[in-house]
């Protein structure tokens, strides 16, 4: 009856009742943002294996940085202070506590780095149960990033062979491009501990990335 | 959640090209379709004569909310991934204020110019050239109005959460409002017609 | 529902004739107004924006006056905006194939309803040479008045109004006002 009656009435009038009873829904049905959160499975989350969380290593960070490859946001999570004192080329600094109130979409690939991984891992569950899809973890933070790529220890002999020679350039070179410089010593004098140079803060170099603006999305 | 497809990766820049493309053919379509090809159409909203162009706009953003809302119900799409502007009240008010004036003396909008363009509308490319010195002149004002264009920034908000009321109480509120203009503007076509054929005797 | 044969019936007898409004052979607005806000969802749901029309003709006045004079972009960040990072070509955008798609889709829905004809939208008081005139004017109003607003009726009016965005509606009232408060001064133009 009620069907029938419906399917009388003209069809814009059919539209306008159609419209105002899902109007009349969705105000029992919540804010649709919220939906966001309430996906998110908690438990299977903490339950998963440190060697499923997502790392990057820095020299594969270096290179990145290098070819001018910037499809990420580089996040360092330490505080304030330290990250005026040094920091890895490109990157912003949020604190973990803030990391939900920033401007960081849930599309965004994301690369994590601290001083410790305790707290990149923290930002990354954090992240990560709020449904964001790209969370990594920047292997040994600035730590591994000052050891393996401001100032690598050369692991050649004496006599190198050309391989390792050709390894040895590379490391210098990448070293050099980020201010740093590769440190040489024998192998057998093990014992004396090699002087970490200070460093020279914030690296001043010159990215490939130009004005740094993505084209805008709307019109 | 998989939608919106684009952002969740499922194709790559490249092929989102194909898309806009294939999605700008059904836009073109349904604009030439809808009347707004044609500048006295589109004027016609502007006295009253025929409301077309008005039902025709308010019927998308209804069916497109309504849409996004429940797409977003059921949890297939994640709207907080959806793109929408920042707002930036003042410059945005003044803007829309302007843009509507040259609505009515220009007869066209950006995309409906494009759409009298390819159906052979000659003032339409008038139209064009004029958009394309007037985003000239704003850029190169663009220095001297930097502060203005920055100011009121409110962020990316929504009525909801300006107003701190329910999503969709405020969509039953459009939808309200919508059909309550359109009413109107079927009133506002048949007191018009009588007038213009009195007028005629 | 909305049928195929209606979408693409010919009328020869009501093609648009200069000065004189026929409506005949348009179908249905609320139906058409459903179909452009499924085409309107789509989008956001397959791409996760919205529609927009004026940004390229602004890529396309960046483009031209970084080719003329590369300084005058150099520190504009409006200019800077639509010419990206310099990785790729502005052109190769979302919104410029968008917007080539729409000039294809409005081409065949006109050649299948016989609209498509070499003509000057106007009322019949008005001359040609004043008719190109007021475009012209009008399109560096809406021009300037879009930049100004980020968006123009597809970006600001039709996207962020279905999104409820503050500034959308903000924009779209403002869009009436100016029309209306305008539309009387304008009138032989169109009547």
């Amino acid at each position: 009856m009620l069907l029938k009656a419906f399917a009388e009435i003209p069809a814009r009038k059919r539209i306008g009742i159609i419209a105002v009873i899902l109007g009349i829904i969705s105000i029992f049905a919540g804010n649709p943002n919220d939906n966001v959160n309430t996906k998110v499975n908690l438990k299977e989350l903490s339950l998963i294996s440190p060697d499923q969380i997502s790392e990057i290593g820095v020299s594969e960070l270096a290179d990145w940085i290098i070819k001018g490859k910037f499809d990420y946001r580089l996040i360092d999570l330490r505080n304030e202070e330290d990250f005026v004192k040094y920091r890895i080329p490109s990157s912003e600094n949020i604190q973990v506590t803030s990391l939900l109130k920033s401007d960081l979409s849930r599309n965004n690939k994301i690369l994590l780095y601290s001083d410790n991984d305790i707290t990149s891992s923290q930002g990354w569950f954090l992240l990560k149960s709020n449904n964001y899809k790209s969370v990594n973890i920047i292997k040994g933070g600035i730590d591994s990033w000052k050891n393996e790529v401001l100032f690598p220890k050369c692991t050649c002999g004496e006599n190198p062979t050309i391989e390792e020679q050709h390894k040895h350039n590379k490391l210098a070179e990448i070293s050099k491009f980020f201010g740093g410089e590769l440190q040489t010593y024998i192998a057998a004098d093990n014992t004396e501990k090699v002087k970490m140079p200070e460093l020279k803060a914030p690296a001043t170099i010159t990215l490939k990335k130009t004005t740094g603006k993505k084209k805008r999305e709307g019109c | 959640m998989t939608a919106p497809l684009f952002k969740f990766g499922y194709f790559n820049d490249e092929v989102s090209l194909i898309v806009a493309f294939v999605i700008g053919i059904f836009f073109g379509l349904v604009l030439e379709k809808g009347g707004f090809g044609s500048a006295r159409m589109l004027a016609a909203q502007f006295y009253f004569t025929d409301m077309r162009v008005f039902k025709v706009m308010f019927t998308a953003i209804v069916t497109a909310m309504i849409g996004l809302f429940y797409f977003s119900w059921v949890g297939v799409l994640d709207l907080s991934l959806v793109y929408f502007g920042e707002t930036f009240l003042l410059p945005q008010l003044l803007g829309g204020l302007i843009l509507g004036v040259g609505f009515v003396i220009g007869g066209y909008c950006p995309g409906t110019s494009a759409v009298a363009i390819s159906t052979g509308r000659i003032d339409a490319i008038f139209y064009a050239l004029g958009g394309m010195f007037g985003i000239f002149v704003f850029g190169e004002m663009f220095p001297y109005i930097t502060d203005f264009f920055y100011s009121t920034a409110m962020g990316k908000i929504n009525l909801p959460e300006l107003l701190d009321i329910n999503y969709g109480l405020i969509m039953l509120v459009v939808i309200l409002m919508a059909i309550g203009g359109f009413t109107a503007a079927e009133w506002a076509e048949k007191l018009m017609a009588n007038k213009q054929s009195k007028a005629r005797g | 529902m909305l049928k195929f044969k209606e979408w693409f019936s010919h009328h020869h007898e009501d093609n648009a004739m200069e000065g004189h409004i026929t409506q005949k052979h348009y179908t249905n607005p609320y139906l058409i107004g459903l179909l452009l806000g499924i085409v309107l969802l789509s989008t956001f749901l397959i791409m996760g924006r919205g529609l927009g029309a004026s940004g390229v003709l602004s890529t396309a006045v960046s483009v031209a006056v970084d080719k003329v004079a590369p300084s005058q972009t150099e520190n504009n960040d409006f200019y800077k905006g639509y010419l990206g990072d310099g990785t790729k070509n502005p052109f190769k955008d979302w919104l410029t194939f968008n917007i080539l798609g729409a000039v294809l889709g409005g081409f065949i829905s006109g050649a299948i309803s016989g609209r498509n004809k070499l003509m000057v939208e106007k009322g019949p008081r008005f001359s040609k040479g004043k008719r190109f005139l007021y475009a012209f004017i009008g399109g560096s109003l809406m021009g300037f008045g879009a930049k100004m607003a980020r968006g123009c009726t597809s970006g600001q009016a039709l996207t962020g109004g279905a999104m409820l965005s503050v500034g959308g509606w903000a924009f779209m009232i403002m869009v009436f006002v100016g029309a209306y408060g305008m539309a009387y001064f304008v009138r032989r133009q169109w009547t």
